[in-house]
């Protein structure tokens, strides 16, 4: 068994792959304090640890903004909050026929899971009878696995979303309980922490993503980590901050991509079970060293546009997949 | 992005700003009249509907 004080990669690698061992936070803590030369073992440590626990397939994902703007919350990343003078401006639900256009496009895409999100603070009645319409709409029409994207949600609407056919929930925990207050004043944490704990409860698959480069510290992204433990996500959508126009954090720096790289590495190394998918702020934040995160750690990834923003072509990811030989497929957490 | 007489990015006057818009951004402003656009991105594309000339632009991917 490796040393853990004198090489704590390959311990790490060794407690995943050949004990199944989850690593402590303090490992964790450890690994985030090595130096930049160390990535490159981190990274492979990390591909490892997806392929013994994960295998080599990809899992594909659109998402589509089915209600743009005009949410009363403050989460201080976001355009389409009403509180900021942004450029994105309010628009009505999308309509039925609008939705399966958007899942169409989608499955032609290659993707297996399409995302309906929603700029509410939770979903109103006339939101949960679209929605109760539009999943098992969409599901029939193109075959795609449905999530949802809704905010907060209470335990009837968390049953009826399920019975509805809603494959996944996304609710982000965004950051650490510690540094939430910093970036959204309008719900708590806690609120947050109970949606998610509501969506397994009803056996939905949960999607609880993380926001990287708001200004937490290493500290409390290890404090995220074991949050995002007691959630039990299938899926980490994992967003580095993009800087919007308008935006209370509009003026913070991008991340850098040894850093972004660095902490794909420690979110599989921590989470080795999750579908751990690239989200926004991808293509800012690593521009053509993004191939550097699917052999780090990803094994997912949003294709296309995002909610408001520009992704790249989805041909580019696929060219990208092939070249690394990962088979595009449909992913479920290992249980 | 300045294609036309405003700014798609901020709207302002060609003259006054010659394309602030983000190669990660969809249009957000009316190249003819500089007023707002209704902007709706999905996974293949976007399109932007400006309601005062009667007019949608759309796109596809990150530039």
């Amino acid at each position: 068994m490796p040393d853990a004080l004198a090489d704590p990669i390959a311990a790490a690698r060794a407690a995943l792959v050949d004990e199944r061992r989850q690593l402590t936070l303090d490992e964790l803590a450890t690994l985030a304090a090595l130096p930049d030369a160390d990535l490159p073992a981190l990274a492979e440590a990390a591909h490892a640890v997806r392929l013994a626990w994960c295998g080599s397939t990809v899992e594909i994902e659109g998402i589509l903004s089915a209600k743009t703007g005009g949410c009363p919350e403050d989460c201080h990343f976001c355009s389409q909050s009403s509180r900021f003078e942004s450029p994105v401006k309010a628009l009505p639900l999308l309509t039925h026929d609008e939705v399966l256009a958007a899942a169409r496009e989608t499955a032609e895409l290659g993707a297996s899971e399409f995302c309906l999100v929603y700029a509410v603070r939770g979903p109103d009645e006339r939101l949960m009878a679209h929605l109760e319409d539009v999943v098992g709409l969409v599901r029939g029409a193109t075959g795609l696995n449905v999530a949802v994207s809704a905010g907060i949600l209470t335990a009837a609407q968390a049953t009826r979303l399920a019975a509805a056919g809603t494959h996944r929930y996304n609710h982000n925990l965004e950051t650490a309980r510690s540094f939430f207050g910093e970036i959204v004043t309008t719900h708590s944490w806690e609120e947050r922490f109970a949606t998610c704990r509501l969506v397994r409860d009803e056996g939905m698959e949960l999607c609880c993503g993380v926001l990287l480069g708001m200004g937490e510290s290493d500290a409390q992204r290890i404090e995220l980590i074991g949050q995002l433990r007691e959630v039990g996500p299938a899926e980490v959508p994992v967003n580095f901050l993009d800087p919007r126009p308008g935006t209370p954090l509009a003026d913070r720096p991008l991340m850098a991509a040894r850093e972004a790289l660095r902490w794909i590495a420690l979110f599989r190394l921590a989470l080795p079970d999750v579908i751990l998918r690239y989200a926004g702020g991808r293509e800012v934040t690593l521009g053509d060293l993004q191939e550097l995160g699917m052999t780090g750690g990803i094994n997912a990834l949003i294709t296309g546009n995002y909610l408001t923003t520009l992704g790249r072509s989805p041909q580019e990811d696929v060219v990208m997949l092939r070249g690394l030989k990962m088979p595009i497929g449909t992913l479920s957490k290992v249980i | 992005m300045a294609e036309g007489a405003h700014c798609t990015g901020c709207g302002r006057p060609a003259a006054e700003c010659d394309g602030c818009g983000r190669a990660s951004d969809p249009w957000h402003y009316c190249p003819a009249c500089g007023r707002w656009l209704a902007v709706q991105v999905t996974p293949a594309g976007w399109t932007a509907t400006c309601r005062t000339c009667a007019t949608t632009h759309r796109g596809g991917h990150r530039t």
